[in-house]
């Protein structure tokens, strides 16, 4: 027994996610592509938009396709249409005024789904040390209906080993679905600020913050008490208590079926 | 269609297992309590910088359970599990809750085999809140969630429980989206257990 109590009094190293907005803004629909652009220009980012495509599909299938526990299901490595001053224009958040009127004609539009691309615009940077940016720019109510993925053209995107550059873009998906960096010293995670020396998988905070934002409910079937997802809508999941229902579901299911069984009565002949 | 005739088959085991008997509460034969470690994702959770990923973890559980015993050598045995949440998180309080029915067979006195399924019910709950995070070259406002939300799974569960008088040692795994690879993953726990016979 003393075993037992060391053993609660035991702690694994967890911190909290984030998210990069104050109203937990997500995807309403649990598929969700990752394209790029087929005007989209790299090349100071060194690769062209055919690798940069490659690298999109093993930072959704790698990391964020994996979690069991969120139902997002992202689709990566496809090319969208044209998108209007995709390379050189600002990107602004809908909410953020002063930017959107500072951009002009120059404002990249709304997107839909999520869209990678390069960009050599200074100013959506701030800085040749910031690799890439991402911002939701399309919203209905509190749900995301489009991001965008700016890698800047003018950092060390070109100088990121293969495996850095699959982070990097799996890190801006992050943020593309909901979630904000992870604290300082959770350097485990992969939606902590830096890269870390080789990144093989998420963290458990990055796992917790898609599971919040994006919870799953089994589907299949309402014998547990578990509500029927859609595979859309369903953002809270049910209750303890109805959880608890479907429990007791299970020994009902066999109460019934003994009843079933019972022989039936025959009166004396 | 494959998860629901997976969730038919295996609801309908225990089913089928109370059937054979006058009545469910009256064929418990023992009730059960755990104490252990469970460990999330198996392999597939990064836990330092240099690559190396979580193969066992210090997350405590605890739960309870009854036997009833099908024939001599079958049991069906229902539980209830509860992985503590983090003590050094106190912006999201994380619960794991497994609603588990396993059939079990007695392979040997001291070896007890176990296959079942559970609903997992993940629940987070959010205290709200704002923090300053490095961002680069600057720090940005992130926001902390301030929501309950719980995301339910079912596994596919295999176990092997080592038997000593009224005490066991089990092995626990538990398989997440066992028919999709691409998210599928191993959990799994280490349990000493206590049996009360009646």
């Amino acid at each position: 027994m003393h075993f037992l109590m060391i053993l609660f009094l035991m702690s694994t190293s967890s911190f909290a996610f984030t998210l990069n907005n104050n109203f937990g803004a997500s995807f309403k629909k649990s598929k969700v592509k990752v394209l790029v652009p087929n005007n989209t220009t790299c090349s100071g980012a060194g690769i062209t938009v055919y690798e940069l495509a490659d690298l999109v599909k093993p930072a959704v299938d790698k990391f964020w396709n994996k979690v069991p526990t969120s139902r997002l299901r992202l689709k990566g490595g496809g090319f969208s249409g044209a998108i209007t001053n995709i390379n050189t224009g600002r990107l602004c958040s809908p909410t953020d005024t002063a930017c959107v009127t500072a951009a002009g004609g120059n404002l990249i539009p709304q997107v839909t789904d999520i869209i990678v691309a390069c960009n050599n615009e200074p100013l959506n940077f701030g800085g040749a040390s910031v690799i890439a940016v991402t911002i939701p720019n399309n919203f209905k109510g509190k749900k995301i209906q489009g991001a965008v993925i700016l890698i800047n053209d003018g950092s060390i995107f070109a100088n990121l080993s293969h495996e850095d550059k699959i982070s990097v873009i799996a890190h801006e998906i992050g943020h593309a679905i909901g979630l904000g960096h992870a604290e300082d010293k959770d350097k485990d995670a992969l939606m902590y600020f830096r890269t870390v020396d080789r990144r093989r998988s998420l963290g458990q905070d990055d796992i917790d913050g898609v599971s919040y934002l994006y919870p799953k409910v089994i589907d299949g079937c309402g014998l547990f008490g578990g509500t029927i997802s859609d595979g859309g809508n369903n953002t809270k999941g049910p209750s303890f208590w109805e959880m608890g229902l479907g429990f007791l579901m299970m020994i009902l299911i066999g109460e019934m079926i003994k009843l079933l069984k019972r022989p039936q009565a025959r009166a004396p002949a | 269609m494959c998860k629901l005739i997976f969730l038919i088959i295996l609801t309908g085991i225990p089913g089928l297992v109370f059937s054979q008997e006058p009545s469910a509460l009256d064929s418990i034969e023992s009730i059960y309590i755990n104490g252990g470690l469970h460990t999330e994702f198996f392999n597939n959770v990064q836990v330092d910088s240099s690559g190396g990923m979580r193969k066992f973890d210090y997350a405590p559980v605890i739960g309870a359970g009854i036997k009833l015993p099908f024939n001599e050598a079958w049991n069906f045995m229902p539980e209830i599990n509860w992985v503590l949440p983090h003590s050094s998180n106190t912006r999201i309080i994380k619960n794991l809750f497994m609603f588990r029915g396993d059939v079990a067979y007695e392979a040997f006195d001291w070896l007890r085999l176990r296959a079942g399924t559970s609903i997992m019910w993940l629940n987070q709950h959010g205290r709200g809140g704002t923090a300053k995070i490095s961002n680069g070259e600057s720090t940005s406002q992130f926001y902390y969630p301030d929501e309950n939300r719980s995301s339910i799974n079912n596994t596919f569960d295999l176990g092997a429980e080592f038997l000593l008088d009224s005490w066991a040692f089990r092995l626990q795994t538990y398989t997440y989206s066992l028919f999709k690879q691409e998210s599928r993953q191993v959990s799994y726990s280490l349990f000493i257990s206590y049996y009360w016979e009646r």
